[in-house]
């Protein structure tokens, strides 16, 4: 895989941030655009396109040969460790080697403290414990926020980026952040060679963090995990989320330091601790549909959240970010999902809820022992949604 | 130091021609200290300037990354009278560290961080100093024998042409009850953090490839290398786990291409000598995986091998049975290098309760041995 050498240049307002990767797969052109108000912060060191291309030369099993100059500590970590710990998480890859035009030990001290913004709990927590809170150091307060179209988005791409974006802005201006939104077309990249979001977020991310070197000496992501959670569960393998306390540090230069944050803390607390930041009760934003900017109210997530603050006595405080009506209808039907017990969450829910005295109804209970209960509810619901449908368009 | 348990002084001693390195700043006792202090359940009070950095790690992420190990540690809490970035000149030294006890990883460690064996390592990761510990890994043969091996060790380093740095230190005396395997992380890397004024890396050669790391009460500490070191860093000091994109078995095929192991490679887990004992489960375990790489005599210096021979047909049954921590690995290890197993090792292995009633036996002739 050769890479060529970074360039950035400006088209219709933005500054792009540019590479042609020539690879088994044919030539593709990966680029990153920003609004030209925050080009004063990129960097055109070749770091972000060697991080985002890391695991598709990997599973091409291709030497990346890059026209550009990259961190001298990034390249160690890339060159041995990092590879071995991507192969254990995905067996697919192969150890490649990588052949820097030139490496570069970085003497830019910058003093921004970034983080990734995307009105989910992870992200408010972050905010809070980084932001809203006095007595952080300085050197840890956030300066800047980010917003990503790196893959995150899925079947709503750029449309659902935009939405989402402009949905949170005016907290952010209020709050008085600068909010860097970055588009991108990275997610190509890693469709060519069949890598999920899931198994790819930290790089992907990472990639986006290293672009602004110029200017931030920091970048905290907002961990999903508790470090219990990564104790070698089948589902720990191809969800490099799980991983992101060693995969995060590894991947900074001298300039740019990255560490995830929230590992001590589940998504039960980080709830409770949320429900304390006034923002958050118009603006959260912890829908996982791929429709609307904003809560569906109804997803997985949705309801997880919707309950967890139910149960906290807490969820009147969300009648801007959520239909509770809506939820107080359906809540019921929610209920055998987290007595399944089957992931991180679904356990600390119910661990919660025993704790505050909640009692969940026996038929949820029975529906939750109920073999195959989430596929036969799933089927349920597809062939009642195809009747209606049918039944819509008979009296059209 | 002055806790529930009363007032004793930590300290660390270096070869006084090693003083331009040593920081009078807390950051050291900060690391060494937490978890005691955790055990005890005492907020800790710090006089001396503490970097920034680790007070915000100490204060939150690492407790809890503790907490996943030990789940009767405490929280507590840090109240720091001066907190102040670490700072260095710039002219000051940016050494680079690892631990040296001869064994598997540490030479790894070495073979990787140094340009004879790896020619691409980059400046700022090649290894400048080594370090030797007396932080508790020596057993009930505490300051003797850590003295002992460092004088095996001596030449090794001398021949690398590093300075050969022996730390001694009264830290055990601080984690009473805790095991090393439970805290030997904390205690190695506060020995390298009070070098911080010319050490700016201490690449910590962690045991646990990838694979086998997980945070799960009553694990070894080991198994959060890659997760805790980072968290133990200041503004001028990195601690960095390495060689955990090798397995146990990699480092060893690794390390029959470093002559200077085949003179000095001390694996040996038992505390009574320097050198290895070849009967204990560590010195097999590398025994077996010497001679599946075919390069087993070359070690003849290190082991005795007549004892190997005598005794490897006991012992095989035990990893094939699955006995140890490792044991799979071996036998992926020996088959991918086309090693068979004994016929003999594989009979015993299928006799039933062959392993029990060796035990038995074992402990009849003890008996009978006192009589």
């Amino acid at each position: 895989m050769k890479i060529s050498h970074p360039v950035l240049v400006e088209e219709d307002g933005l500054v792009k941030y540019k590479v042609t990767i020539e690879s088994s797969l044919g030539s593709q052109i990966l680029w990153y655009s920003v609004d030209k108000e925050f080009g004063n912060l990129l960097s055109d060191h070749a770091d972000t396109a060697v991080v985002a291309a890391l695991i598709p030369a990997m599973k091409l099993g291709e030497d990346i040969e890059i026209d550009g100059t990259i961190s001298e500590k990034l390249y160690y970590v890339l060159s041995s460790a990092y590879q071995g710990l991507l192969k254990d998480i995905i067996p697919t890859l192969k150890t490649i080697r990588i052949k820097p035009q030139s490496i570069e030990i970085y003497k830019t001290k910058s003093t921004g403290v970034m983080t990734g913004f995307s009105g989910g709990i992870d992200a408010f927590h972050t905010l809070n414990r980084h932001f809203y809170q006095d007595h952080i150091p300085n050197s840890l307060r956030i300066t800047h926020l980010l917003f990503n179209n790196v893959g995150s988005h899925s079947s709503g791409g750029e449309r659902l980026f935009r939405a989402r974006y402009n949905r949170l802005l005016p907290l952010t201006e209020k709050l008085g952040l600068p909010y860097v939104p970055v588009n991108s077309n990275l997610e190509e990249l890693y469709r060519s060679v069949q890598i999920t979001f899931r198994a790819s977020s930290v790089l992907r991310n990472a990639s986006v963090a290293l672009l602004f070197q110029e200017g931030i000496g920091k970048y905290l992501f907002s961990s999903g995990y508790k470090y219990i959670e990564l104790n070698r569960q089948p589902n720990v393998t191809g969800n490099l989320s799980y991983w992101e306390a060693i995969a995060t540090p590894f991947l900074s230069t001298e300039t740019m330091e990255m560490f995830s944050v929230g590992h001590e803390y589940t998504r039960v607390e980080k709830t409770l601790q949320v429900s304390e930041v006034e923002d958050s009760y118009k603006w959260l934003d912890i829908c996982s549909t791929n429709k609307l900017a904003g809560n569906c109210g109804q997803c997985k997530k949705c309801l997880q959240t919707q309950f967890t603050l139910d149960i906290a006595g807490k969820l009147d405080r969300y009648k801007s970010a959520f239909d509770l009506d809506r939820y107080y209808k359906i809540r019921h039907n929610y209920f055998p999902e987290p007595l399944l017990r089957d992931d991180p969450f679904r356990r600390e829910i119910v661990d919660f809820a025993e704790a505050q005295g909640f009692k969940f109804p026996l038929r949820a209970k029975m529906l939750a022992n109920t073999p195959y209960f989430l596929e036969l509810r799933d089927v349920a619901r597809w062939i009642r949604d195809r009747v209606k449908g049918q039944k819509v368009g008979e009296k059209k | 130091m002055e806790s529930s348990l009363g007032a004793n002084p930590l300290w660390f001693s270096f070869p006084e021609q090693y003083r331009e390195l040593v920081s009078d700043r807390a950051d050291g006792a900060m690391v060494a200290l937490l978890l005691p202090a955790m055990v005890l359940g005492e907020d800790i009070y710090i006089d001396g300037p503490l970097s920034e950095r680790l007070y915000y790690n100490f204060s939150g992420r690492a407790q809890a990354l503790l907490k996943t190990l030990l789940p009767q540690l405490s929280r507590v809490q840090i109240h720091a009278e001066h907190l102040e970035p670490a700072l260095k000149s710039s002219d000051s030294p940016e050494g680079v560290a690892t631990g040296f006890s001869g064994g598997v990883d540490s030479f790894c460690a070495l073979a990787d961080h140094l340009p004879r064996y790896k020619p691409d390592v980059v400046p700022s990761r090649t290894l400048t100093h080594l370090l030797y510990n007396n932080v508790g890994s020596h057993g009930s043969g505490g300051e003797g024998l850590f003295r002992d091996r460092y004088r095996t060790l001596e030449d090794t380093a001398q021949h690398f042409g590093l300075p050969f740095i022996s730390i001694n230190s009264n830290i055990g005396l601080f984690y009473q009850g805790i095991a090393f395997e439970k805290s030997h992380t904390l205690r190695n890397t506060a020995a390298a953090l009070v070098l911080q004024r010319g050490i700016s890396a201490f690449l910590y050669a962690s045991a646990f490839d990838y694979g086998r790391i997980e945070a799960k009460p009553g694990r070894s500490m080991g198994s959060i290398d890659p997760m805790l070191l980072p968290l133990l860093g200041t503004e001028t000091f990195e601690a960095i786990a390495v060689g955990s994109e090798y397995t146990r078995a990699e480092k060893i095929l690794r390390l029959t291409k470093v002559p200077e192991t085949y003179t000095t490679l001390d694996v040996c887990a038992s505390s009574k000598k320097a050198g290895n004992c070849c009967q204990c489960a560590k010195c097999l375990w590398a025994l077996v995986a010497l001679e599946a790489t075919g390069s087993l005599n070359k070690y003849s210096s290190q082991f005795n091998l007549d004892r190997y021979y005598q005794i490897r047909d006991r012992y095989l049954p035990e990893i094939l049975l699955g006995e140890h921590l490792f044991s799979q690995e071996l036998l992926d290890f020996a088959e991918s290098q086309g090693y068979e197993f004994s016929a003999k090792s594989r009979l015993l292995a299928k006799v039933p309760f062959y392993l029990e009633g060796r035990e038995m036996g074992r402990k009849l002739r003890d008996r009978l041995r006192k009589k």
